[in-house]
């Protein structure tokens, strides 16, 4: 792989980074208006709402605040929330790690386990082992996200009170240091439990469809006569030529989970991207909606540009020249 | 990464057994520490700066700090000398000079005299500063002095009513005076917050747990509750799980679909009141001529059927609104006759009965109004000159219980003549048919014919709610113009004798009926749950009719006591509940593990065995 061909990708990257935050600009204004939001506001009068309108800078000409906007935005100024008033890189810097503990575990064990059980069913494929995984990840593949996370408060939180049912920590608690890590692994073990499960089943069903591919393959055969063992076989030849369409589908959903997440969080009272993107949307913060927008989109962006340098890893057939 | 991993299920069932193993450690549901009630609610807590808070959580987790200068009676919202920092206060004849006499040793949260020149900073500040959202308030302020450390004297422009009701927290001189006047509204407040009131916030997190803790220089009686948790949920079924597990003590704002799970639950009692406000059918009432700020309706509007005034009476009296309440609100709000709620118990007028504008559901009257009113109904819709007796009624689509109620109205008007055309779009849609750019440099020209909105009002007087339907008033959104509405209104506003205040607003809401620029259809409602073996001696308010044990006044949970209410024998009922099932829990997950490891050496020693056997073949063509 070529230093040329890393640059290119990463100008791409770029390209489309610039043109989120310039579509970022133009949508929100497409779809809400922020002064007659205000308009219907009881608690503003008319004075409070021409003064906050002025203060917002929404009564300049519309490329007159993209030009503040992009500059902003390039200093890493994403305005203040029009609720909180707090900066809303503030606002994400909060978020943002919350959600990344979600969805970092969640797609590190499913990750690690979801092409673990794809693989053990193609091994054994018609069997019995193959159809109960197989089945069972069709069957969670297929569960919408916030029903399986009811079941598990129902089994888990609600019926048998093992785990917290919501909320990060224990409402007042005072904990510091290890013991707050604690709490918060423990409060998390729900809704880390259902986004792995998702996700896990999703890997499951492509590693197996891609394992069964290569096992029908030449070389696989070869490697049969030449006397090579099963687990030789398997990591040496199958592994290799299944994991690609697993390492992308991984990569991509990373991104695209940021967003994703929002019905976990909202379930499980989590205080991620999840919940500060519904919430903007209830009350039409539209400084921070552009902020999730952008810090999901970035992740997308980002994930795409990992995948494709690691396919070159992964796969020596890809060139990226 | 794949290259190195096993074909084994061990490593699931390890993971799932750390899991389980963590959760038998420590995961039990922690119980309630002594002293601390337990709040959950959905909406989030914008802000805890007075002055800059929207939400209607944020107003009460500040009440329960601030005192107003005149703080609102638990018993109709009328002030409350006994629990204020003001101990008097009188007007001159004409209504323009204000004196109000502080109590004298008040004293903040961290120790330092409050004193008039607190309340002078504080006034000073709604009026100085530009956006914030208790400007409405003192709006006629012309000056104000503080002739002594506990005198307050303001200088009014008009007389305003509302100088005994102004729900103004008294803020800390000395903490928000170091704020720059621009950003008091918005700026973060430093805690501990300093107050006056029985609570301080501690902690402020409005996607978790905000903690409020008594303040140890609170004048009053001092509360049994030794820490208030205000827990933020985002899923609304986990606060009806978490009462229900005893998890919580109160849940603030509850769906009234829950009212049928809680009904069987002896530990859970349900609150339910009316609000300070009402749904309404809006008609768009701007006349062609324009009125205020409205410039003229827009072309596409029907205007010609929803500003006939049968067409209005007719539907009027064509709704079933006890029906609507029962059916549509699950039997938490009451049917709407007037524009003041029965909230307002010094307000509040039943005009159901009046025989003009009462408007009980009699569909054979709104027959009646069609025709007298010129309109042919022998087929539906209702004609008149060539105009179908047809008209949009735009609901938000964030209001499921709006859209349940503007089917039955459909339904209703259907059944008199009237053919209403529901439209579903979302508030940012809806502000844009209402807000509809005019012909004149910052006017409109509503482009909607009708839709079903709500208001809410103060806590503590109904001029909101006729402040909507004034000439001019920012509220607008009917663009109704009358002047006699605004005579009454405003006259309303400026007269400082009770009695003749609250007559001048029933008249206001009479022209209002007969005018029918809404059509009000329910009194919104609120429903609190509290739990009965946690604590006891909620004060609903107001007292009368259907109160609410929280929204008021910090009195409400001052009175608060630990543990059931005491029984007529003497003793107290039996608590416990919610919660337990820890170590039935614990039994079945050590169960649950053992099975899990047990499958899992099952599976392992399985895969041993196939592999130590040769070449699986099941991998081969199916």
């Amino acid at each position: 792989m070529s230093i040329r061909a890393v640059l290119t990708r990463i100008s791409l990257a770029l390209a489309t980074l610039l043109f989120v935050v310039c579509f970022n600009f133009f949508l929100f204004h497409a779809v809400g208006d922020a002064k007659q939001d205000l308009a219907r506001n009881p608690r503003l009068d008319q004075a409070a709402q021409l003064a906050t309108i002025k203060e917002r800078g929404l009564d300049k000409p519309l490329l007159s605040q993209f030009g503040t906007y992009l500059s902003q935005t390039a200093r890493g100024d994403f305005g203040d929330s029009f609720v909180s008033h707090r900066p809303v890189i503030e606002e994400l810097g909060h978020a943002l790690p919350n959600t990344l503990i979600l969805i970092g575990f969640a797609t590190l064990i499913a990750s690690l386990l979801g092409p673990m059980v794809g693989l053990a069913a193609a091994w054994r494929r018609g069997r019995w082992r193959d159809s109960a995984l197989t089945q069972g990840s069709v069957a969670l593949y297929s569960m919408p996200e916030f029903w399986l996370g009811m079941v598990l408060i129902s089994l888990f939180a609600t019926r048998f009170p093992i785990f917290p049912a919501g909320l990060q920590v224990e409402p007042g608690s005072t904990t510091t240091g290890l013991a707050h890590a604690f709490e918060v692994a423990k409060h998390a073990v729900l809704p880390v439990a259902t986004l792995t499960l998702s996700l896990l089943a999703q890997y499951a069903v492509v590693m197996r469809a891609s394992a069964t591919d290569a096992m029908r393959e030449d070389f696989v055969t070869t490697g049969r006569a030449i006397g090579l063992t099963p687990r030789q076989i398997r990591r040496r030849h199958v592994i290799p030529n299944a994991r690609l369409p697993v390492v992308t589908v991984i990569g991509l959903n990373f991104g695209f989970v940021l967003g994703g997440a929002i019905t976990i969080e909202a379930l499980f009272s989590w205080p991620g991207i999840g919940q500060l993107t519904v919430e903007a949307i209830e009350n039409k913060d539209y400084p921070v909606l552009q902020g999730v927008f952008l810090v999901s989109a970035t992740g997308v962006i980002l994930m795409n540009l990992i995948v494709d340098l690691l396919y070159t890893k992964l796969d020596p057939r890809v060139q990226l020249d | 990464m794949l290259a190195a991993a096993r074909l084994s299920l061990v490593p699931l069932l390890a993971t799932v057994a750390a899991l389980l193993a963590l959760a038998i450690l420590g995961a039990a549901p922690a119980a309630a520490q002594d002293g601390d009630l337990r709040i959950g609610y959905d909406q989030p807590i914008d802000s805890i700066n007075p002055l800059g808070q929207q939400n209607q959580i944020s107003y009460q987790v500040t009440t329960l700090g601030y005192d107003l200068l005149l703080n609102y009676a638990t018993k109709d919202g009328s002030p409350d000398l006994a629990t204020s920092p003001a101990r008097s206060f009188t007007h001159s004849d004409d209504g323009l000079v204000w004196t109000y006499r502080l109590r004298p040793g008040l004293v903040w949260s961290d120790g330092r005299p409050m004193t008039s020149a607190d309340v002078a900073f504080t006034y000073r500040t709604v009026v100085q500063n530009q956006t914030n959202v208790l400007r409405g308030y003192l709006q006629d302020v012309k000056r104000i002095e503080t002739p002594d450390p506990l005198t307050v004297r303001i200088t009014l422009e008009r007389p305003n009513a509302r100088m005994d009701s102004m729900n103004v927290a008294i803020l800390p001189e000395h903490v928000f005076g170091k704020l720059p006047l621009k950003k008091r509204d918005t700026a973060a407040i430093k805690l501990p917050t300093v107050t006056t009131g029985p609570f301080m916030i501690q902690s402020y997190d409005p996607t978790g747990t905000t903690v409020l803790v008594p303040n140890p220089r609170f004048r009053g009686p001092k509360p049994a509750v030794k820490r208030i948790l205000l827990i933020r949920y985002l899923d609304r079924q986990g606060e009806l799980r978490d009462i229900l597990l005893g998890k919580l003590d109160m849940v603030y704002s509850a769906d009234a679909r829950w009212l049928r799970k809680v009904r069987s639950e002896p530990k859970i009692k349900a609150w339910i009141s009316t609000r300070p406000g009402f749904y309404e059918i809006a008609f768009n009432s701007c006349p062609s001529g324009g009125a205020g700020t409205c410039s003229g309706p827009s072309k596409g509007a029907h205007v010609k059927v929803v500003q006939d005034p049968a067409i209005r009476q007719a539907l009027a009296w064509g709704i079933d609104r006890p029906d609507l309440a029962r059916t549509a609100y699950g039997g938490t709000s009451e049917p709407a006759y007037g524009l003041i709620s029965p909230y307002y118990t010094r307000y509040f007028e039943d005009l159901s009965k009046d025989p003009q504008v009462g408007y009980r559901y009699d569909p054979d009257k709104a027959r009646a109004v069609l025709a007298a009113g010129g309109w042919n109904c022998r087929s539906v819709p209702c004609t008149k000159n060539g105009t179908t007796a047809e008209f949009e009624l735009i609901v938000r689509s964030n209001d499921p219980e709006g859209q349940s109620a503007v089917k039955r109205i459909q339904a209703w008007a259907h059944d008199i003549g009237i053919k209403i055309d529901i439209a579903v779009m979302t508030e940012t849609a809806l502000n844009n048919r209402i807000l509809a750019t005019g012909s004149k440099p910052g006017s409109y020209a509503p482009s909607y014919d009708a839709f079903y909105w709500q208001w809410v009002g103060d806590v503590n007087s109904p001029d909101l709610n006729l402040e909507v339907l004034r000439t001019g008033s920012s509220w607008q959104d009917s663009f109704y113009s009358n002047p006699e509405y605004d005579r009454l209104a405003r006259g309303s506003l400026r007269t400082l004798d009770f009695a003749k205040r609250v007559d001048l607003m029933h008249q206001a809401e009479r022209v209002a009926q007969r005018d029918l620029p809404y059509i009000p259809t329910v009194f919104s409602g609120a429903v609190v749950l509290t739990r009965t073996d946690t604590w006891h001696n909620w004060q609903p308010s107001p007292t009368a009719g259907s109160g609410s044990p929280v929204t008021t006044n910090w009195q409400q949970f001052v009175g608060l006591r630990p543990g059931p209410a005491p029984t007529a024998a003497g003793g107290a009922a039996s608590s416990g509940g919610g919660g337990g099932g820890t170590n039935t829990g614990t039994v079945v997950l050590l169960v649950l593990i053992a099975l899990g490891v047990g499958g899992g050496v099952g599976l392992t020693v399985g895969r041993r065995r196939t592999s130590s056997a040769g070449f699986p073949d099941d991998w081969t063509e199916e």
